[in-house]
C-alpha cells in the first residue's frame, strides 16, 4: 500500500466517523430537547410539584426557558450536521443502530471482496450484483433499524415538529433506498446489451475481427441490441412497479419536506407553499366569479 | 489481433473493457484526422452560433394570465377564414416555427393564411387550480371569440396539435358552430392502446399524489419522463452523433435549436394535468363520447365540419392507433385520414415531411374555404340561414367588406375585412350555441 493509499484510507476513515458523529450529536440532542422541554414544563407553576422544581431551577440560577431554548439550537445544529455528513473528529461510541445497519453491509463487501481478491479480478456481473445488493442490504436494515426510531411516538409540547422532522428524514432514506433499486433496474439492460455483444464478439464468425476494425459498426450494433433492451425492460412489469414504488417515495418525501419546510419557515417573514395557495385559490374563485357576472352582465346589455 | 480481454480469467471478454479499448484505438490509429477535428469543433463551439428560434415575425394580439394569442399576417392575405391553432401544454409551440426553412408558420404564411397561434405561456403555482374547462371554454373560446369578432367572421379553421389537438377535438365538439373546418395532427383521442409507452406509464403514475406533491407537474419532470420513453436513442446515441459531427456548423446549428426547443418546458397546471389523466389515460372517456366538460357531455357526433386528421406512423408518444379512431366517430361526412412516415416531432420539422405536411394542409383547408358547408346549413340558426341564402344569391358574404386578394381561388371573389378587432359585429348566433359568451377581455389588442 502507498503512502498516498494510506493517506486516502485515512481520509475515508476520518469523513466516515464525522458523519457518525454528527448523526450521534442529532439523536443526543434530540434526546436532551425533549428532556429541556419537559423540565420547562414541569417547572410551570400549574405543573404538581411545581414549586420545588422552580426552586431547584432558581438554586442552579439558570432560567428553564434557556435549557430548551439551547437544547433546541443544539438540537437544530446537530441536525443540520447530520445531514451535510459533517462534523468534528469523532469521540465516544458508534451507537448500536449504526452498528446493526453497517453489520450486513460488510459481511455483503466481505462476502464480494474475498472471492474477488483470490482470483484477483472482478467480474462486471459480479459488480454489479455487489451493487444490488448493497442497496437490498441497506434499504433491508434501515427498515428494520433505524426507520422504528424515526416512528417512535413523541410526547409533549414539541412532538408535532419532531414528529415532522422524523417524517422527512424517514421519507427521504425510504426514497433514497427506492431510488437506488430504480437505477439498478435501468442499468440492466445496458449491462444485458454488453453481454451480447461479448457473445457476438466470441461467436467465431468474424464478428469480433469485424469490430475491431470498425468501432461505428461496433456502436451500431450496440445500441440496436441497448433500445431493443430498454424497449423490453421498459414494459415488463418489475419496471413499472418500481417506477410506481419510486414515484411514491419522492411524492411523499417531497410533501414531507413541504410540511417540515412550514414549521422552518413560519419564524421567517416567508410565505409557505400552503399559505399561498389558499391565496391562489381565493384569487381563482374570485376571477371565476368576476367572469361569470361579466358574461351575466353582458348577457343583460344585449337583451 | 486476437481478442484476449478477459473479465475474471474465464477466457471470456470483458465486453466494457473492450469498448474501451476499440475507441482509444480508434483514436490513437487516426490522432492527426482527430486533431483536425477537434480544432474545427473548437472553432465551431467557440465562434457565433445562429441557434436563435422562431423568428417569423408576430404581434400578440391578445392577453389573458399567462396566455397570449400570437398574431402572424401574410404578405398577401389569400384565405376568407383566419386559421387559428392550439399548441399542447407540454413544450412551447416555438416547434412550429423551429428555424426558416423548416416552418410550418412561414409555410402557411407563404400561401396567404393568416395565423392565430395559442402561445400558453409558462404556468406558475398560481395556475394551479386551473381545470381543462377553464382552458378550453375559458381561454380557448375567448379568444375565438376575439378572433372572430375581429375578422367580422361566424367561424375560422382550426388546427390542434398534440393535446392541444385534444383540446381543438374537444371544442369542435362542444362549439361546432365556431369551426369552419377542423384539423388535428398528431392528435390523441383513444387513449386505450398499449402502442405507446407514455400510455402503459400513465396509467400507472398516481396524478393526486403527484399534483399534491408538486402543485402544478414540472417540464422538467414531465420531459425526464419523455426521455425515458427510449434512453438508448435519446439519451445517448442522440449525443454520440453530436459529437461526431460537432465540428459541422449546419449540424450543430440544427441540433442546439432542436435542444432549445425541446427542453423549454412549461410546468403544466396541476388541475388540468390531474383532470386529463383521469379522463383520458384512466378512462378513456373522450372516444368513448362519455366525457363531460363545464357540466356539458362532449358528444363527437357534433362535429360536423370537415375534418383532416394526420398523424405519424412512428410517433412513439402518440401513435397510430392513438389518432386514427377519431374520424370514425365525428358526425362529419367530410373527413380525412393522413398517416405520415415520420415520428411525433418530425412531423413537423423534418425536411422531408416539410414537402408533405403543411401544402397537404394549405390544399385542402383552400378547397373548404370558399362557400358554406351544407353540414353549416343545418345547423345554424334561421338568421344565418338568411344570411346564407343571401350569399348563394349574390356571392359575396354579408360580413365581407373588402375584395379578397385571391390567386389560386378559382371562386368568385368574395369579400373581406382585414379591419381592427370589432371593426365587423359577428352575427348573433346565441340562440343555436351553448356556451355562446363573448368576453371584452382584451388587455392588448
Amino acid at each position: 500500500m502507498t503512502e498516498k493509499d494510506r493517506d486516502k484510507d485515512r481520509n475515508d476513515s476520518a469523513s466516515a466517523e464525522s458523519m457518525v458523529k454528527a448523526s450521534l450529536d442529532f439523536w443526543e440532542s434530540t434526546a436532551n430537547l425533549w428532556f429541556g422541554v419537559m423540565k420547562t414544563a414541569m417547572s410551570a407553576p400549574d405543573f404538581p410539584g411545581a414549586a420545588s422544581k422552580a426552586e431547584e431551577n432558581d438554586r442552579r440560577d439558570t432560567p428553564p426557558e434557556s435549557d430548551a431554548q439551547s437544547e433546541f439550537d443544539r438540537f437544530w445544529r446537530a441536525y443540520f450536521r447530520s445531514l451535510q455528513g459533517a462534523g468534528d473528529a469523532p469521540a465516544g461510541v458508534i451507537p448500536e443502530m449504526a452498528l446493526k445497519i453497517m453489520e450486513p453491509l460488510w459481511n455483503q463487501m466481505a462476502s464480494f471482496s474475498k472471492p474477488a481478491a483470490d482470483r484477483g479480478k472482478v467480474g462486471m456481473e459480479e459488480f454489479s450484483e455487489f451493487v444490488k445488493g448493497v442497496s437490498r442490504t441497506w434499504f433491508g436494515s434501515y427498515e428494520e433499524e433505524m426507520k422504528k426510531y424515526l416512528n417512535m411516538p413523541q410526547l409533549g409540547l414539541m412532538r408535532y415538529y419532531q414528529e415532522r422532522l422524523n417524517m422527512t428524514v424517514d421519507r427521504f432514506q425510504t426514497f433514497r433506498g427506492r431510488l437506488l433499486e430504480f437505477a439498478g433496474i435501468f442499468y440492466g439492460p445496458i449491462e444485458e446489451s454488453l453481454r451480447l455483444m461479448e457473445e457476438e464478439m466470441q461467436s467465431g464468425d468474424g464478428k469480433g475481427e469485424e469490430f475491431l476494425k470498425d468501432h461505428r459498426a461496433w456502436y451500431r450494433t450496440w445500441i440496436s441490441k441497448l433500445e431493443k433492451k430498454y424497449m423490453e425492460m421498459l414494459r415488463s412489469s418489475n419496471y413499472i412497479s418500481t417506477l410506481q414504488e419510486t414515484l411514491k417515495a419522492l411524492y411523499e418525501y417531497r410533501k414531507a419536506r413541504q410540511q417540515f419546510l412550514i414549521d422552518v419557515l413560519q419564524d421567517f417573514p416567508i410565505p409557505t407553499n400552503r399559505e399561498m395557495d389558499e391565496v391562489y385559490k381565493d384569487l381563482y374563485r374570485i376571477k371565476k366569479r368576476l367572469k361569470a357576472l361579466e358574461r351575466r352582465g353582458e348577457g343583460n346589455e344585449k337583451r | 489481433m486476437k481478442n484476449d480481454k478477459t473479465a475474471d480469467g474465464s477466457g471470456k471478454a470483458n465486453p466494457m473493457s473492450m469498448a474501451t479499448d476499440f475507441f482509444i484505438s480508434r483514436m490513437a490509429l487516426e490522432p492527426l484526422k482527430l486533431a483536425e477535428r477537434m480544432k474545427e469543433a473548437r472553432e465551431v463551439l467557440l465562434g457565433p452560433l445562429k441557434t436563435d428560434i422562431a423568428k417569423t415575425p408576430y404581434e400578440v394580439v391578445y392577453e389573458d394570465d399567462r396566455v397570449r394569442l400570437k398574431y402572424y399576417r401574410p404578405a398577401e392575405v389569400r384565405y376568407n377564414y383566419p386559421l387559428f391553432i392550439v399548441y399542447a401544454q407540454v413544450n412551447r409551440e416555438t416547434m412550429l416555427d423551429l428555424q426558416p426553412g423548416r416552418s410550418v408558420v412561414e409555410t402557411f404564411l407563404q400561401s396567404g393564411l393568416e395565423i392565430y397561434m395559442v402561445d400558453w405561456g409558462y404556468a406558475t403555482r398560481k395556475d394551479r387550480y386551473l381545470t381543462l374547462d377553464d382552458h378550453i371554454n375559458g381561454y380557448m373560446n375567448d379568444m375565438v371569440d376575439y378572433v372572430l369578432k375581429k375578422h367580422g367572421v361566424r367561424h375560422l379553421h382550426l388546427m390542434g396539435i398534440c393535446m392541444g389537438g385534444t383540446f381543438c377535438v374537444i371544442y369542435a365538439a362542444q362549439h361546432s358552430e365556431k369551426v369552419k373546418n377542423l384539423v388535428t395532427t398528431v392528435t390523441p383521442v383513444n387513449f386505450d392502446t398499449e402502442q405507446s409507452l407514455l400510455n402503459v406509464w400513465a396509467r400507472s403514475i398516481s396524478p393526486n399524489e403527484l399534483v399534491d406533491a408538486y402543485g402544478n407537474v414540472p417540464g422538467d419532470f414531465m420531459n425526464l419522463g419523455f426521455l425515458l420513453l427510449n434512453p438508448a436513442r435519446l439519451i445517448i446515441d442522440k449525443y454520440v452523433g453530436f459529437i461526431e459531427n460537432v465540428n459541422n456548423r449546419d449540424f450543430v446549428e440544427n441540433f442546439l435549436r432542436m435542444e432549445k426547443w425541446i427542453f423549454d418546458s412549461p410546468d403544466l397546471p396541476g388541475e388540468t394535468f390531474r383532470e386529463f389523466i383521469e379522463a383520458m389515460y384512466f378512462k378513456n372517456l373522450l372516444i368513448k363520447n362519455e366525457y363531460v366538460l363545464g357540466g356539458e357531455l362532449v358528444d363527437l357526433k357534433n362535429i360536423t365540419m370537415p375534418l383532416l386528421n394526420i398523424y405519424a406512423r412512428f410517433d412513439h408518444l402518440v401513435p397510430p392507433e392513438a389518432c386514427d379512431k377519431l374520424t370514425s366517430k365525428v358526425g362529419s361526412t367530410d373527413k380525412e385520414d393522413l398517416c405520415l412516415d415520420t415520428g411525433h416531432i418530425g412531423i413537423y420539422v423534418s425536411s422531408k415531411t416539410q414537402k408533405e405536411f403543411g401544402p397537404k394542409i394549405i390544399r385542402w383547408l383552400r378547397e373548404r374555404d370558399g362557400a358554406e358547408q351544407a353540414a353549416d346549413a343545418e345547423t345554424a340558426p334561421a338568421k344565418e340561414q338568411k344570411e346564407k341564402t343571401q350569399e348563394k344569391e349574390e356571392g359575396v358574404s354579408p360580413v365581407m367588406t373588402e375584395p379578397t386578394l385571391t390567386k389560386e381561388q378559382p371562386v368568385k371573389p368574395e369579400k373581406k375585412v382585414k379591419g381592427t378587432p370589432g371593426s365587423a359585429p359577428a352575427p348573433d348566433v346565441k340562440e343555436t350555441v351553448k356556451r355562446k359568451t363573448p368576453t371584452k377581455r382584451t388587455k392588448k389588442a
